[in-house]
């Protein structure tokens, strides 16, 4: 039987996680995982042909604080706004200790003349686990259904 | 531009040295059409897969070439075939899936069903039913098989050509590059994934933007800032023989990376790359310093320290090899304003576990998301727009290394291997060339 409540604060966790990136807070962006965490952007013709392939491979929190700098400091991508769509957020189930969560994700894009389009959608598979204060990602693993992307990815997703 | 009324040529190149891209090549649907006929269902040869894809016999991979879909398979003697993906009836697709592995491949449309070669097998209601209709009496199924490639492999990697007459893939690549492509693939390997990024551009943006080596370290701001490659010290060598390919490679001595392992590099290359990348308005940039720079840091593990090697095949076919990052890329036209890039990255069999873990550290440099890549999208994509947007008129200016299309260089400080990629595709599309333009201005 699932937690109902739990279910509700692992959504929240999501709701946060996705507010961050789309409010450009982006150096906020590696606090919701814990320091020995992995992100990964996974194409799901990768996953489907049991091959690897990821789009974006953060294995520590110190390679998504690199990741964030090289954005903010080196990088040149084009000029835009994304706001994610974020739904279907389900706990799978907990074993010692470690939440099993997935839902539902897009991204829309809004370029520099103001035209939108959809850029992205897929589906987010976490380990969550409890810390101190709240809740934590142990491993986001961002399984992309649409694995032929237009426009360059720069920020996560 | 001028037609051309004796060569059916729908412009005249602008400068015989190669110096001036007319800029309708980017968006003319004429020229698009022609370069389907002229370029890619032609005498050339391109990457369509990896031995190591096929394991089985029935292993399929569905890919293109120019506009054209083609399916490579294994059949049970053991051999590769390739064929063009539409049904001998109608014109359906015959194999849907990206990859798989079958039998036989059925259209979904009729049940015209072939084999592994790409050979008619079985047609149902061939003979009719209950004696109504049916095929006429000389109607054979060996008239209609599926149209075939021309397939021929190096050290493992599959090129295919559309033209059976194609001229020997190691005549039309050269034997400079042919050894260096054995360098690379020089054990069994393993695909490690399959990356796919569509640009609303002309593919020949990207392939100059990939015999352009002196743009990197100012477009992709990451390499100065790691130190990772000088263009003055990368060696070029471009082959106006048959293919046209090009390859630009530099070794870890020769970037001074045999410190990298202390990770010394950054702090002796990088202050000299970024000085004279400079302009007045790049202003006080802070120092990229990374948490961990292992990412940014190659192992020499090929043949003569190969550190970074991009090895562009006329037309539509580029290897990249950086520090442990394997890939090899397809260019796909898709209308004069929209491509496709495929990469086929791969690892090798005898990799370790360690070895892995740094692959896949690493691939954070390319791809779509790429540190060193990630630019080239935007700068095309840009550029397609303005050329669209604007006049149509004009010409890009290429003098970059000089006027001429010189073969070999030691550095990589110059455009000449854009120019090459030129005057090979003058010379597939039979573009006459004039020197108006230069003497005009």
């Amino acid at each position: 039987m699932i937690d109902i409540e739990t279910e509700l604060q692992l959504a929240r966790l999501n709701n946060l996680y996705v507010q961050c990136i789309d409010e450009d807070r982006l150096e906020e962006w590696p606090s919701f995982f814990v320091e020995d965490a992995r992100y990964i952007i996974f194409p799901r013709e990768n996953l489907d042909a049991g091959l690897e392939g990821y789009w974006m491979y953060c294995g520590s929190g110190a390679m998504m604080r690199d990741r964030i700098k090289a954005l903010r400091q080196v990088n040149i991508y084009n000029i835009h706004y994304d706001r994610h769509l974020l739904s279907n957020v389900v706990l799978q189930g907990e074993e010692d200790g470690v939440y099993e969560v997935r839902s539902n994700y897009a991204v829309v894009q809004t370029d520099v003349e103001g035209r939108c389009h959809m850029f992205s959608t897929g589906q987010y598979r976490d380990k969550v686990i409890k810390v101190d204060d709240g809740y934590k990602f142990k491993e986001k693993i961002v399984v992309v259904d649409s694995f032929n992307i237009d426009r360059p990815l720069a920020v996560p997703f | 531009m001028l037609d051309n009324m004796e060569n059916n040529s729908p412009l005249v190149w602008p400068s015989d040295d190669y110096t001036r891209t007319p800029y309708e090549v980017y968006t003319s649907s004429e020229i698009f059409a022609q370069e389907q006929q002229k370029i890619f269902d032609a005498p050339t040869w391109m990457y369509v897969g990896l031995e190591c894809e096929f394991k089985q016999p029935g292993d399929y991979t569905t890919s293109f070439m120019g506009t054209t879909p083609i399916v490579i398979s294994l059949a049970p003697d053991g051999e590769l075939y390739g064929f063009v993906n539409k049904c001998a009836h109608r014109g359906a697709k015959v194999v849907r899936e990206l990859r798989g592995n079958a039998k036989f491949l059925k259209c979904l449309y009729h049940g015209w069903t072939y084999d592994n070669m790409g050979d008619l097998k079985a047609v149902p209601l061939k003979n009719g039913i209950m004696g109504q209709g049916g095929y006429p009496d000389d109607f054979k199924t060996e008239n209609h098989c599926l149209r075939k490639l021309k397939l021929d492999t190096i050290a493992g990697v599959i090129f295919g050509s559309l033209d059976l007459n194609a001229p020997p893939l190691l005549d039309y690549i050269g034997p400079g590059i042919v050894e260096r492509i054995k360098t690379i693939c020089h054990s069994p390997m393993k695909v490690w994934g399959y990356q796919r990024q569509t640009m609303n551009c002309n593919w020949k943006l990207f392939v100059e933007n990939t015999r352009d080596m002196y743009h990197a370290p100012m477009l992709h701001a990451f390499i100065p800032q790691f130190g990772m490659f000088n263009p003055a010290k990368q060696k070029n060598e471009l082959i106006l023989e048959n293919g046209g390919a090009n390859q630009a490679f530099s070794t870890y001595e020769l970037e001074g990376v045999k410190a990298a392992a202390k990770g010394l590099i950054g702090k002796v290359a990088a202050p000299i790359i970024k000085k004279s990348m400079s302009s007045p308005a790049d202003g006080n940039r802070e120092k990229l310093i990374f948490e961990d720079p292992s990412v940014a840091r190659g192992v020499s593990e090929l043949a003569g320290g190969l550190y970074i090697n991009i090895v562009s095949i006329f037309p539509a076919t580029l290897f990249t090899i950086i520090g442990q990052t394997f890939s090899i890329r397809q260019f796909r036209p898709i209308a004069p304003d929209k491509m496709e890039t495929v990469y086929t990255w791969f690892q090798f069999e005898s990799d370790d576990e360690e070895m892995h873990d740094r692959r896949v550290k690493q691939s954070n440099l390319l791809g779509p998301a790429g540190y060193v890549s990630m630019e080239d999208a935007e700068v095309m994509e840009s550029t397609q727009q303005m050329i669209a947007r604007g006049l149509e008129s004009g010409s890009s200016f290429m003098e970059m290394g000089g006027r001429n299309v010189e073969e070999t260089g030691n550095h990589g400080v110059t455009e000449t291997s854009i120019r090459g990629f030129w005057k090979t595709y003058c010379k597939y599309m039979d573009i006459p060339t004039s020197t108006d333009q230069v003497a005009a201005e």
